[in-house]
């Protein structure tokens, strides 16, 4: 031995046991904080990625721009790249669909990731075309084939990926070379995409398009950004709330983990210690033998725990529901953070019972042969009733726990929140509604809906009532029309809803302001206004709002409710005007409803009949179905269940080394106690009755505090959740059945483990024991 | 009347060169009522000796009858209901459990063997024994010498036919210690027991009616002290 910490080296190797337990501890700790780290950054980033691939890759976009703003935007230092598209709508004498006439230069083509090729090329001549997959199989097309558009013939030289919703609205993107004479009047649109670094840099994305706007000399109302982008851009800057909880839990626990074995651990040797100081070791010395052999523990269980976690990534990746959504990157800054933050927990953690260690006297520590030094007995009544009603070993068991309040409370605490987040994490998944998700998205109690572009007719839904068992229809039409507003300075797109009257007629529970007139909102004398929360008014009861229609015709429209959280089919995070069905063809004469909302009577068995036969009307028009949605969230729910039965699971292993390594350190110091009681003639079985009772006790604490801060957690969650999303619980249920389930599993548990942590004392003879002190 | 005795009693500890014959061929009879002192140098063998005799290790050979029952007969959980019952432990250092208060000490034995405590008889053995004010105390809170009478008082309380006492007075200063073993030597004759005491004070072995020398594991002299 050439120092004085190599004792530690010594220590460590004579209680491997305990050495082992403590770095797989902290290695499963690390292992799932890295997890968890490598999971949801990959998670954020496929969702950004694949946002970006859908939508494209710009920030923003500018129409008819003159040629000087052109040539700044394409100069400025912090735009990547500029693409330039053309664009003409074009009416086919097939009213099914329509064609939207683009030319894309190169950088538009990168910018719109989405416009690869599924077979063929682009177009190089004036005569060649290139449509959407769904048109071309809709008109059965094949490379070299002719299609009339405007009278001209086009030969179609190649077959794009379909465009988010394209199908449904039947309107399909037509590729043609940069300078077609066709699009020479055209509308051109410029597509800007920032660098990424800037966009890394700036909190806001808005804040760096002023600057751009300022210096091309835009106004703020010609630039429409990209607000897909922008809101997924603002999910993956921000804080990932649930990542963050695992990583707070994880340290706490993994701190009171290393609290409690480093706190047993010195007590078990605090006679070593005691030795060491009356040989002139000074306490400094001895705090840092305690903190060395921390920080050794830590320095092979850390990377221990990295590697755990990239490795627990990679093979779910590898067998399971991940493989297609994630793309293996690893956070290197955040989990270097997250392996410093665990040392700092660990040391910070053992410092306290290293200080206690290094204050010890050396007297008394030597002299000290159990740890009772510091016990004051519990109260006379509860020492009569467990000797009274219980017996001898239950008594025995109920004193030895409650000696050392700190360590009972300690093993206790890791294992309660073991079970808190059992009760908490079942309880959520067996009383949540997850069609309170997704109820918003259909009308009342539909259960499907319908639409597309050419929209159904009254005898559309005759027919529909006739094929199918629907309780309900609900027709609804819907534009998007201009805002005019007195201070004109942005318009703004607003949707206007056509509705029933007996939906209107619903609307009165809705109604926050004003009030509804059935017959004047009939008549177009007064309309309704959604609004998505009261401080989005834009006009209120009695006021007038003028809109413009698609032709650009202006009708000036009388307020008469505002109504929130009023169904409406498409965001109702938007403010929107609803208006009575048959009026509405004054503003947009199409005649057609646009969606169809229907409450199908509907179950496991009926279900695929149901969806295919709707599939035939609509026609390929878009369809959707609760119970498919339903489907894909359960499926959702699950992959996250798992994930939360891998964390419980390792918090648990966690609770479960606490208790092992109390009780084992328990036993080991009363070994002489042990001794004693079976040559006073305690018999093995009433030893192991003691033993059995010292796990129950550990085992009811534990349940009893993780039942009872698990019940008001899980009522907390019920009330807060549902503040959010209206529904989401239907109803509080009591978690019997986890409450038995969980406890009588942590109750075998405690049991178990008090009894393989006895087991090596059973071994020893009666005077073996009592020598060990004496 | 004979209440112990020993046949070829042997113990040897550790294998091959480790190998130590703590304990060579013993053969001694006690008679009840008595009390017998065990002296001997340290590492003589005289623990050993009285572990055997009172079952708390098993011999290498021979065996230990007492009131005629073999030990090596009874079975582990036999034996341990047996030691509750006949037998009574003083040691050296107390050994009192520290999370039991002093009369709860004391009546552990009858507890471990599920009887109900004669209250009048435990009173009578605190009061005797000096503890009355000091019963609900935790041995923390009790001086050598009254956790030594706590230990005297849980041997006494089964009412035991055999007390066993490793050097009781070994952790207590002159005073205390004569005050010990004149309450050891009282609660045997008004209790009508048997005791067999290790000690090394050759002024304590004066109080014993008979002392057994035991010199590198054999019983040298086995005779009656003239008083």
């Amino acid at each position: 031995m050439k120092h004085y910490t190599s004792l530690n080296h010594k220590y460590m190797m004579k209680q491997w046991k305990r050495t082992i337990l403590s770095i797989i501890g902290i290695a499963l700790s690390v292992c799932l904080m890295s997890f968890t780290l490598i999971f949801t950054t990959n998670l954020k980033e496929t969702i950004y990625n694949s946002t970006k691939y859908s939508s494209g890759f710009y920030h923003f976009s500018i129409k008819n721009p003159s040629h000087e703003q052109e040539t700044i935007l394409k100069l400025h230092e912090k735009i990547e790249r500029v693409g330039v598209t053309k664009v003409k709508r074009v009416g086919l004498q097939d009213a099914q669909a329509a064609i939207q006439l683009m030319s894309i230069d190169h950088t538009g083509m990168e910018i719109f990731k989405e416009t690869t090729l599924l077979r063929g090329g682009f177009p190089k001549n004036e005569d060649e075309i290139v449509l959407e997959d769904w048109l071309a199989q809709k008109w059965m097309l094949k490379m070299g084939d002719s299609i009339r558009i405007e009278n001209l013939t086009f030969k179609l030289v190649g077959v794009s990926k379909d465009q988010l919703n394209s199908k449904a609205n039947e309107v399909s993107i037509g590729y043609l070379i940069e300078k077609h004479q066709i699009l020479k009047q055209a509308d051109k649109h410029l597509y800007v995409q920032f660098y990424e670094e800037y966009i890394n840099q700036s909190s806001d994305l808005n804040i760096l398009i002023d600057e751009v706007a300022s210096s091309a000399i835009l106004k703020k109302s010609e630039i429409k950004v990209n607000a897909i982008v922008d809101k997924a851009l603002m999910d993956y800057k921000s804080r990932d709330y649930s990542a963050l909880f695992i990583f707070i839990f994880n340290l706490i626990v993994m701190g009171v983990f290393i609290y409690n074995t480093f706190q047993i651990t010195v007590m078990e040797r605090i006679h070593q210690y005691g030795i060491i100081r009356s040989l002139g070791a000074t306490p400094k010395q001895i705090l840092h033998i305690v903190l060395n052999e921390a920080i050794l523990i830590s320095f092979i269980s850390i990377p221990l725990g990295l590697g755990m976690g990239v490795l627990l990534q990679r093979l779910l990746q590898y067998i399971s529901f991940f493989s297609e959504t994630i793309n293996p990157t690893l956070p290197v800054s955040s989990l270097v953070g997250a392996c410093l933050f665990s040392l700092i927990v660990i040391i910070f953690s053992v410092y306290r019972p290293a200080k206690a260690a290094s204050k010890v006297s050396p007297i008394s520590a030597v002299k000290m042969n159990d740890t009772s030094t510091s016990f004051k007995g519990t109260n006379a009544r509860v020492r009569s009733y467990f000797l009274d009603k219980l017996g001898v070993s239950p008594h025995l068991a109920w004193q030895n726990i409650t000696r050392n309040r700190a360590r009972f409370i300690s093993a206790t605490l890791s294992m309660s929140i073991g079970i808190v987040l059992i009760i908490l994490n079942f309880s959520f998944f067996s009383s949540q509604d997850p069609a309170a998700l997704l109820r918003k998205n259909y009308l009342w109690d539909a259960n499907y809906y319908i639409s597309k572009k050419t929209g159904y007719t009254d005898q559309d839904i005759r027919d529909l009532e006739k094929l199918l068992p629907i309780n309900h229809v609900f027709p609804s039409k819907y534009t998007n029309v201009e805002l005019v507003k007195e201070n004109n300075i942005a318009p703004k797109n607003i949707q206007v809803y056509g509705y029933h009257p007996e939906m209107i007629r619903k609307a009165e529970a809705y109604v926050v302001d004003g009030k509804i007139n059935l017959e004047k909102i009939e008549s177009g004398k007064e309309i309704i206004i959604m609004v998505p929360d009261k401080e989005n008014v834009i006009a209120k009861p009695g006021q007038s709002i003028i809109i413009k229609n698609s032709e650009g015709q202006a009708y000036t429209l009388k307020v008469g409710a505002i109504v929130e959280n009023y169904p409406v089919g498409g965001d109702r995070e938007r403010t929107a005007i609803i208006i009575d069905s048959t009026y509405f063809e004054t503003i947009h004469s199409e005649g057609v409803y646009h969606r169809l909302d229907l409450a199908i009577e509907e179950n496991e068995k009926n279900h695929a009949e149901i969806y295919n036969s709707l599939k035939d009307f609509a026609e390929g028009g878009r369809i959707k179905s609760l119970f498919e949605n339903m489907k894909s969230i359960e499926r959702d729910f699950e992959t996250i269940q798992v994930l939360m039965v891998g964390f419980i699971c390792i918090i648990s292993i966690i609770g479960i080394f606490s208790i092992y390594n109390t009780l084992s350190t328990s036993y080991l110091l009363r070994k002489n106690e042990f001794g004693v009681l079976r040559a006073i003639g305690m018999t093995k079985s009433q030893l192991r009755n003691m033993v059995v009772w010292e796990g129950l006790f550990y085992g009811l604490f534990s349940c009893s505090f993780g039942c009872i801060l698990g019940l008001i957690l899980h009522y907390l969650q019920y009330r807060i959740i549902n503040l959010f999303i209206t529904g989401f619980f239907p109803q509080w249920n009591f978690p019997m059945l986890v409450l038995i389930l969980v406890s009588v599993t942590f109750l075998i548990l405690c049991v178990i483990t008090s009894l393989l942590s006895s087991k090596p004392l059973k071994s020893d003879s009666i005077m073996e024991s009592i020598k060990l002190v004496n | 009347m004979e209440i112990l005795r020993t046949v070829n009693l042997t113990k040897t500890y550790g294998k091959g060169i480790t190998e130590v014959e703590a304990l060579k061929e013993t053969n001694i009879s006690i008679q009840k009522g008595m009390f017998v002192a065990i002296v001997g140098a340290s590492g003589s063998g005289k623990s050993t000796l009285l572990h055997l005799l009172g079952g708390l290790e098993n011999p290498s050979s021979g065996e230990v009858i007492i009131e005629g029952q073999s030990l090596s007969q009874l079975s582990e959980h036999h034996l341990s209901i047996y030691r509750r019952r006949k037998f009574g432990f003083i040691f050296q250092q107390f050994n009192l459990i520290p999370v039991l208060t002093a009369e709860e000490n004391i009546v552990l034995p009858i507890l471990l063997d599920n009887k109900v405590v004669d209250k009048e008889y435990i009173n009578e053995l605190i009061q005797f024994l000096g503890l009355s004010d000091r019963r609900h105390h935790l041995p923390n809170a009790l001086s050598g010498g009254q956790q030594q009478r706590v230990a005297i008082a849980r041997a006494l309380a089964n009412k035991p036919s055999i007390i066993f006492a490793d050097e009781p007075t070994g952790n207590l200063d002159s005073k205390v210690s004569l005050e010990v073993l004149d309450l050891l030597r009282q609660s045997i004759k008004k209790f009508n027991q048997t005791l067999i005491m290790i000690t090394h004070d050759v002024e304590v072995s004066k109080f014993a009616d008979r002392i057994i020398t035991i010199q590198d594991g054999l019983a040298l002299q086995v005779g009656e002290v003239q008083q």
